[in-house]
């Protein structure tokens, strides 16, 4: 995997390239990701059209990544559809290359906003810094190991990283 | 290493067909095809079912991606080890549903075919080109 990290880290030296990759890449995950929401929620096509009112042929070809725009509007009525937050952002380039090599199933699904909230920002959420120091959210503790939920990003702010189940099988951070 | 492995079609003059189309391509396009296949080759076609569509010719799909140009580079599963590698068989685009060059997806079966019959000579592992 670390090829693969340097080679695009090689690539991407190409402007032209850096950006047709990404935008490649970004209208693949979407269509991914809206994919794997709808499959979380059990719907068909036709369930999310009547919930978002865009038509089923749209879904269908948005789905494949057939299409060549969407609109910030288009894009809120998914967002309520599915009851998560659209999170819309510049980043670096790094980054963008952490999410091409770190997609999965799981990180594709949000949890709907009444499921979130109820085990968000609980004592046993512990933030992680990019500079390796950590923190609960109302004291510390001795941790260790946590779930890595997500990959750390590389930005220089405090992420919340997992939340401790100490009844689960835990994977040990590699920070 | 990767999970899955892209391998390219070598035709009998020992010419890496795939290679030469993509070095045919825009550069804006090959940034494009890289980051399919880089897909396929860390996720197979799991993630987005719909990357892979079928031809209508058994056996050969086409790997789907956007832009002016429609490229569909047609590949197979396997064809020696059907779970864990892809095979690029020919370089195509598809414009107004009509397929250049005409008949690719044929051609891309009789490639299959002699794939199958010398996987050491009739194919390499997939040349990136930039």
């Amino acid at each position: 995997m670390k090829e693969f990290f340097n080679r695009l880290k090689e690539d991407f030296s190409d402007k032209e390239y850096a950006h047709s990759y990404m935008e490649s890449h970004a209208v693949s995950r979407l269509a991914a990701q809206i994919h794997a929401l709808r499959k979380q929620h059990g719907w068909l096509q036709e369930e999310l059209a009547a919930q978002t009112g865009i038509a089923q042929e749209r879904i269908s070809k948005i789905e494949s990544a057939n299409f060549d725009s969407l609109t910030m509007k288009t894009l809120q009525k998914f967002s309520k559809a599915f009851d998560v937050n659209l999170h819309i952002a510049f980043e670096p380039f790094s980054q963008g290359i952490l999410d091409v090599a770190n997609l999965s199933r799981e990180q594709l699904e949000v949890k709907p906003r009444i499921e979130d909230l109820s085990t968000s920002f609980t004592d046993r959420t512990i933030f992680v810094h990019s500079s390796g120091e950590w923190k609960a959210v109302n004291h510390l503790r001795v941790v260790k190991s946590m779930a890595l939920h997500k990959p750390l990003k590389p930005m220089d702010t405090w992420q919340s990283l997992g939340v401790l189940q100490p009844d689960m099988q835990q994977k040990t951070a590699v920070l | 290493m990767m999970p899955f492995l892209i391998y390219d079609y070598v035709n009998d003059h020992n010419q890496n067909e795939i290679k030469d189309w993509t070095s045919g391509l825009e550069k804006p396009q090959r940034g494009k095809l890289n980051e399919k296949l880089d897909k396929l080759a860390l996720y197979g076609d799991e993630l987005h079912p719909e990357m892979l569509t079928g031809t209508g010719v058994p056996g050969i799909k086409k790997l789907r991606g956007r832009g002016n140009v429609q490229l569909r580079p047609l590949l197979c599963n396997g064809p020696v080890n059907v779970k864990q590698e892809y095979t690029l068989l020919k370089g195509a685009k598809e414009v107004g549903n009509k397929w250049e060059p005409k008949g690719a997806p044929s051609t891309a079966k009789r490639n299959k075919e002699e794939v199958i019959k010398g996987p050491i000579k009739r194919r390499t592992k997939h040349e990136r080109v930039l």
